[in-house]
């Protein structure tokens, strides 16, 4: 069942990815100033946006793991904070990339991008510590009080353009943060690349947590093994 | 071709070149577990008979 449900998003992502693509190369114009380059951002930000809020329904579901000290919770937030660095490295590099071709530098310590890179740094710590501790409740426990950090730090990241309006990155220009800046037709793509994402995501953490169900029956027959 | 484009061109690369490092990752690290558990399967099948 839980293959049939994966088989039938990762077809729906790619389905929904391959005709978005195709409006955003071929059925968009080129923007005045950035002319093609700005096609970027339909990957850029809906990357940060999935990253972003994996973050946070990881420290949610890390939450849920200290109220009620069942570990699944605690594998989940750890599968959704893993797929969420991915989508964050996405996010730097793609900006990067953007940044090199319209700003003539591949980086600006500016608050956004820098505040980014911290988050990053903060959630690959995450999973490091996961690796170097063994015991499960000490591991989930701490894992819980860095997400929570971490999450702290990615919500500064979403707000940063707001209060430090002359950064190097650009402000707001979605509709819902700035109240109707950009041209709908230019903006509903973007809204079909972040549910696209948002399947890829939901993919990627049923296989981590298929792994984790894998690692879970490996060591209860090792403990079998040696008893 | 126009350097705008090129630009364009390496950073739909570079997405989907991450996406794709991850999901060999993935299929490495599932195939290693599967074979460790058919490893200590084997193992404990013996005592179980």
């Amino acid at each position: 069942m839980r293959n049939r449900i994966m088989l039938l998003l990762t077809v729906a992502f790619a389905a929904l990815l391959a005709w978005n693509l195709k409006n955003i190369l071929l059925g968009l114009p080129d923007e005045a100033r950035q002319d093609a380059v700005y096609r970027i951002l339909y990957f850029h930000a809906p990357a940060a946006m999935v990253g972003l809020t994996g973050f946070g329904v990881g420290m949610v579901f890390s939450g849920i793991y200290l109220a009620t000290k069942n570990l699944y919770w605690d594998t989940l937030a750890a599968s959704t904070t893993e797929v969420s660095l991915m989508f964050a490295a996405i996010n730097l590099v793609t900006g990067s990339i953007w940044g090199r071709q319209q700003w003539g530098v591949w980086w600006a310590w500016d608050a956004r991008l820098t505040s980014m890179l911290v988050c990053w740094l903060i959630f690959a710590g995450y999973l490091m510590l996961r690796r170097a501790i063994d015991e499960p409740d000490t591991r989930a426990r701490l894992s819980a009080v860095v997400s929570l950090f971490g999450t702290v730090n990615a919500w500064f990241v979403y707000k940063v353009i707001e209060w430090f309006p002359r950064l190097q990155h650009p402000g707001p220009v979605l509709s819902f943060r700035t109240g109707g800046k950009i041209d709908r037709a230019l903006e509903t793509p973007f809204y079909w690349n972040v549910l696209a994402l948002c399947l890829l995501a939901v993919v990627l953490v049923m296989i981590r947590m298929r792994q984790e169900s894998l690692t879970r029956e490996i060591d209860s027959l090792r403990r079998l093994a040696h008893a | 071709m126009n350097a705008n484009f090129e630009y364009l061109c390496y950073g739909l690369m570079a997405a989907w070149l991450i996406v794709a490092l991850y999901v060999l990752l993935l299929g490495l690290r599932e195939s290693k577990l599967r074979r460790e558990l058919d490893r200590v399967r084997q193992m404990v099948e013996p005592r179980s008979k």
